[in-house]
Formats: C-alpha cells, structure tokens, sequence
C-alpha cells in the first residue's frame, strides 16, 4: 500500500512525524512529508493510525494490501 | 441581521463567550444544541453565527475564503494601536506570504534547540514554590515560565521579565472581561499597547545599529523579504505584536488547567510520574479537553448557507473550537480525559491556513513543564477549600491555583 500526503492539505499540525517518526519527516518549515511510501505489514497500523489523527485530512493510504 | 436559521432551544439566542458556567464545561449550551441544531444566532456581542459540530468548524477554519480572518475576535473591535496582527488577521494571498517568512522559525527543528534553556527556565521557576512548601501557581509558574521562555527569542532578557507580564494582563484586560461602558478598560490596554510597541521600537532601533547581531528571530525577520521587498518595520511591529498575544496567555491558562485536573485526578498524575513518555499525548488530551482557545471568530465574506445557516457577507460566526474537541461524533466518549486516546485529531491548535503558527513551541514548553512538575514536585494537591473559576472570553483558563506541596516520597 501506498502513503501519501497531500501538500495542499497539510499545514504542518506535524502530529504524524512526531507520533510515527518511522514513516514521517518534517521539512524545515514544519510540513510533512512521507518518509516511508511502502509501509511494511508491521507499520501498516500506524499508518492507519496517522490517517485518522491528522486534522486536516491530508494523509492518504491507498492501493492493495501487500499479500 | 433577523434570528433566521432558529434554534429552538432556551437560551441559544443569548449565547455569549463571557458567559462562563464550569471549569471543565463553560459553554454547556454549546452540547444542549448540538444534537438538534449544527448552527444558531446570538443576539450577543454585536450578533453572531455560531456552529455547534466539529465537521462544520473544520470545514470552516480551512475554507479562509468564505471565513476571513480580518476579525478574529467577539464583539468585533478594530486592532488598536498596532493595526491587524500579522499573520492572523490576514487573508491570503498575502497570509501564506507572511507564514512563509515566519514558519522556519518555529518549525520542530528550530523549536528543538530551545529545548534545553526552556527546561532550565521551568527548573528555576520551581525551586523557590517546592522549597516554601507550595504557593500560587499561576504566578509562581504558569505565567512567567512561557514569558521567559519566550523573551530570549526576542532578544529580551530576564529583566524584562515582570514588566512585560504586567503590560501583558493590561492588554488582555477586554479580551477577558469584555468590552466596559465607561471605556476604562479600552484605555488601559490601548495605554498598554502603546508602551509594548515603545519596547519593541526599541529593541528594532538597536537591531539597525549593531554590527554583528544575534541570530534571532527579530534578526531573521529583519533580513526577511516580502516577495521582493523587505519586511516594514510596521509589518514587523505587528507580527511581534502577535506573539505576544499569541505565545503567554494560552500556555499559562493551559498550564493551570492542566494542573488543576492532575491535582484532583490522582490517577492520571500517576500515569505521568510512572511514565513520562505518556506526557505529550497527555498535552493533546488537555488540551482537546480544556480548549484553552475556545473559540475563534471569522467575518463571513459571502451570502452563504452553511451549517444550516442562511449567512450573509459581513455577519460574524464563531467557530468554538471547545465544542468540536467535545462533539461525540468525532471523540469516543468525549468527556472522558484518556491520555492514550487515539486518534486524537483534537482543534487545540486550529486547523487550516491559520494552524498555529507556535504550535511546536507550544508542546515543546507544556511537554517539558509536566515532565520537570512530575520530576521535582510529583506530590502536591489544591490549597484546601479551594474553588476554581475559569474566566471568559476566546482564551480561557484558571487565573488563580494556591497549591500544596507535599515531599516526593508521598505521592
């Protein structure tokens, strides 16, 4: 499955890089942007997780679940 | 403006943001009508929309274009002395301009490196109430602990400290208590504001005459460009202005919130004592369940039906942010302060264009205050008889908290 972030939506709340550091980084001025595309299996609720905490809506996960 | 869009329920009319009832719950009208209404008109404070769900005020803190910023406040007033306040009180396209040149200075990796003189701050400010055995929090801590921390930032030093809180309370003198009849109160904060942009004219006027000045903010927004011009001094005068407003008061009322409910809540004090890594979601959760910021207000630019409410260029709607951090249908069991809670998409901060611009500072200064309270002071309870009161308007808070402090080992 594929994370995404739309940068249109994001204003820099910065809950997902400072919740899920592994999948999310800040860029200097405090948007986000997507550290890890592919989540592992392992990671793939915390992405979840990251789509529902974020404010703005600005966090999209799509596509198949790896088999 | 005619009462269109009724609501039916008692008292929806004469809803007003200095109206406060409870600590924990100042505007209970606000959830009364939320079931069976998403929108009503108040006849107070000049007369206002208000929306009652946190959809609705989510979709209108990102919608800048139907909901200006260029009011922010009810009743609405002009900016006094300084003029609109940079960012908050502009629209775009020149807002996103202004928050570009300011966005690098409180991003998570510039707010990081204060981490150290900030702990340090919240060190010194707490040894003197825990070697008297207790004292006022409020005055002791929550106060002057993000007014030092935020003083260095503008090249200001500690000794500064007490008068800039003393003109701060003058300015926020309607904020609080509302507009006065006799005007008394408008003269003292516009006296007030005079003094505080003398100080910053000050600290401007030396900036032009140094060499090698520090690397601050003050410098950095010096040097900044506007497109292709340099920043004005007077643009500069109200961005300052705005941190002022926007940097003190909401930490100190966060701060003797959260401390009034750990005092009385001995459970969730120990969650923080035993795990300090619980400590940032437990400023979010505070901060969804206090809602320092109850509210923000915007002038509405259109005729609009929104919210069930048939809106008309030039009205005012308030946005309270209190009311969507407490809305049922976005919080499993809204009224319950769970720490751990997730997801907590709560709009302590605001949303949209207009996110706080602080916010990084903001958790950095309530993060490191719980973990140094929880470390030096982790026993310690409300003066006995005590009864809080949570004063009024937009940002809210407990003025007064006379603690106890009891030795580590009785917790």
């Amino acid at each position: 499955m594929t994370l995404q972030i739309d940068p249109d939506s994001c204003v820099g709340h910065g809950r997902c890089y400072a919740l899920f550091p592994e999948l999310f980084a800040a860029e200097p001025d405090g948007t986000a942007t997507v550290s890890c595309v592919q989540p592992t299996a392992e990671q793939l609720g915390d992405a979840r997780m990251a789509v529902e905490n974020c404010p703005e809506g600005a966090i999209e996960l799509t596509g198949e679940a790896a088999a | 403006m005619s009462a269109a869009g009724a609501c039916p329920i008692e008292g929806a009319g004469r809803f007003s943001t200095f109206d406060v009832l409870g600590v924990e719950e100042p505007f209970p009208i606000l959830r009364e009508l939320a079931p069976h209404c998403s929108s009503a008109w108040s006849e107070a404070m000049g007369g206002f929309w208000y929306l009652t769900r946190y959809e609705d005020i989510l979709e209108a803190l990102r919608r800048p274009d139907v909901f200006s910023s260029e009011a922010t406040f009810l009743p609405r007033t002009k900016h006094p002395v300084f003029g609109p306040e940079i960012p908050i009180h502009i629209d775009r396209p020149a807002h996103t301009e202004y928050r570009r040149i300011i966005a690098p200075h409180f991003a998570p990796q510039a707010v990081a490196a204060m981490e150290a003189p900030i702990r340090a701050n919240a060190r010194e400010l707490l040894a003197p109430m825990i070697a008297a055995g207790g004292g006022e929090f409020v005055a002791a801590f929550a106060e002057p602990f993000p007014a030092a921390s935020f003083l260095p930032l503008l090249g200001l030093d500690r000794a500064d400290l007490d008068e800039l809180i003393t003109l701060l309370d003058e300015i926020l003198l309607t904020a609080q208590l509302g507009p006065s009849e006799d005007d008394s109160r408008e003269r003292r904060r516009d006296t007030a504001m005079r003094s505080l942009r003398d100080r910053i004219n000050a600290i401007l006027d030396a900036r032009d005459l140094m060499s090698d000045p520090p690397e601050d903010i003050v410098t950095g927004l010096l040097r900044s460009r506007f497109a292709d011009r340099p920043l004005s001094r007077d643009e500069i005068l109200r961005m300052i202005r705005l941190f002022f407003a926007a940097g003190l008061d909401t930490i100190k009322h966060t701060l003797s919130m959260s401390m009034w409910f750990l005092a009385t809540h001995p459970d969730h004090r120990r969650q923080l004592i035993e795990d300090p890594s619980s400590i940032p979601g437990a400023t979010e959760e505070l901060l969804r369940y206090f809602s320092t910021v109850t509210s923000y207000a915007r002038l509405v630019t259109r005729d609009i039906e929104f919210a069930g409410a048939p809106m008309k260029a030039g009205d005012m709607v308030l946005l309270p942010i209190i009311a969507a951090n407490r809305d049922a249908g976005r919080f499993a069991e809204p009224d319950v302060v769970d720490f751990a809670r997730m997801p907590n998409p709560q709009l302590g901060y605001g949303a949209g264009p207009h996110r706080c611009a602080g916010s990084h500072l903001a958790r950095l200064e309530l993060r490191v205050a719980l973990e140094e309270i929880h470390r030096l002071m982790p026993s310690y309870a409300m003066a006995s008889g005590f009864e809080p009161v949570r004063t009024g308007g937009q940002v809210s808070g407990i003025p007064e908290l006379p603690i106890v402090i009891g030795s580590p080992s009785a917790v």
